[in-house]
């Protein structure tokens, strides 16, 4: 069974963004479920729960995520849309009924590397209207799989999440959504779907973070330059750096020999 | 199924190349015409959504 960390590795955020309100850390085990999802989504939507637990420490949220439940995508329309199979629901509850977990929140994906729909900022709409029932202010996650795959989180305060992975750590700050190029189309269509106006205004109060997937991939180690036989020959690398060397070398060595003929060596 | 739409971005503009009936056309046709189009970076998205930028 996965566990949540010492809340303490989360609440250093604080200090060092005063100005958001929500903090996020996102574990290696959902790592991994992202580039892998990311990686084998083909044409239909996929959607599961990320799992956690939250702490509020005066008017901040902090959020740990480290558990995911892959959801059945029940949708009339699973090449455009995704919602969750209702055993999924009864699954989550018993979760929290159990006490493992305290928070869960969206994960979909979407084919190629295209935004959040309307739709999908109204689901998360509806998600914080309910006061009674969201406690919370977990952002929602979007994970792309088009030619360069992007995880995407959005919601309606200003949050900053921390990804862990084994290779490393990211710190990702959101932005406002209505700063964004496509804002004046998605408020466009939003009206002429005929949305009520109140989630119109909503729109203005997303704030959103988008981050590449392949900058949480681990970095490849660099061929290491050997002599003898382990020397990397086969790769393109190895063999532009034992180029480089052999200039160098002819280069440095007879001024190294002149140096040594006038005896300062 | 979800037609797929090959867009080429250049900075924050972006217009659409050509539409293709598969993800897996559009990743072809990506690796097929990469070199036609140098001066964009070339992406497909399903038709009806809006690319990330």
């Amino acid at each position: 069974m996965r566990e949540a960390v010492p809340w303490e590795r989360v609440e250093w955020l604080i200090d060092s963004y005063p100005e958001k309100k929500g903090y996020v850390r996102i574990s290696t085990d959902i790592l991994d479920f992202f580039i892998d999802t990311a990686k084998a989504t083909d044409s239909y939507e996929m959607i599961g729960y990320l799992l956690g637990r939250f702490k509020k420490v005066g008017d901040k949220e902090l959020i740990q995520l480290y558990d995911y439940i892959q959801c059945r995508n029940i949708a009339d329309d699973p090449t455009r849309e995704a919602f969750p199979a209702p055993e999924c629901d009864d699954e989550v509850d018993h979760l929290f009924d159990i006490g493992r977990y305290d928070i869960n929140t969206v994960m979909h994906t979407h084919p190629s590397d295209s935004l959040f729909s309307v739709d999908d900022l109204y689901v998360l709409y509806e998600c914080c209207k309910n006061d009674h029932i969201r406690e919370w202010f977990a952002p929602h996650f979007l994970v792309t799989g088009g030619e360069i795959g992007y995880i995407l989180a959005y919601t309606n305060v200003p949050f900053v999440i921390q990804f862990i992975s084994d290779a490393k750590e990211l710190f990702v700050s959101s932005r406002p959504f209505n700063e964004a190029y496509t804002y004046p189309k998605y408020v466009k269509r939003a009206k002429s779907a005929a949305y009520a106006d109140e989630f119109i205004e909503f729109l203005s109060s997303i704030e959103w973070v988008r981050i590449m997937i392949s900058s949480l991939e681990p970095i490849k180690p660099e061929p290491q330059l050997n002599y003898g036989s382990s020397l990397h020959k086969s790769t393109k690398e190895g063999i532009l750096r034992v180029k480089k060397l052999r200039i160098h070398r002819r280069r440095i060595l007879p001024d190294i020999i002149q140096k040594y003929k006038r005896g300062k060596y | 199924m979800p037609k797929y739409q090959i867009i080429c971005i250049k900075g924050k503009e972006w217009s659409v190349i050509t539409t293709v009936d598969s993800k897996r056309e559009a990743r072809e046709w990506i690796e097929r015409n990469r070199d036609k189009y140098p001066h964009c970076r070339l992406n497909f998205i399903r038709e009806g959504f809006e690319p990330i930028l």
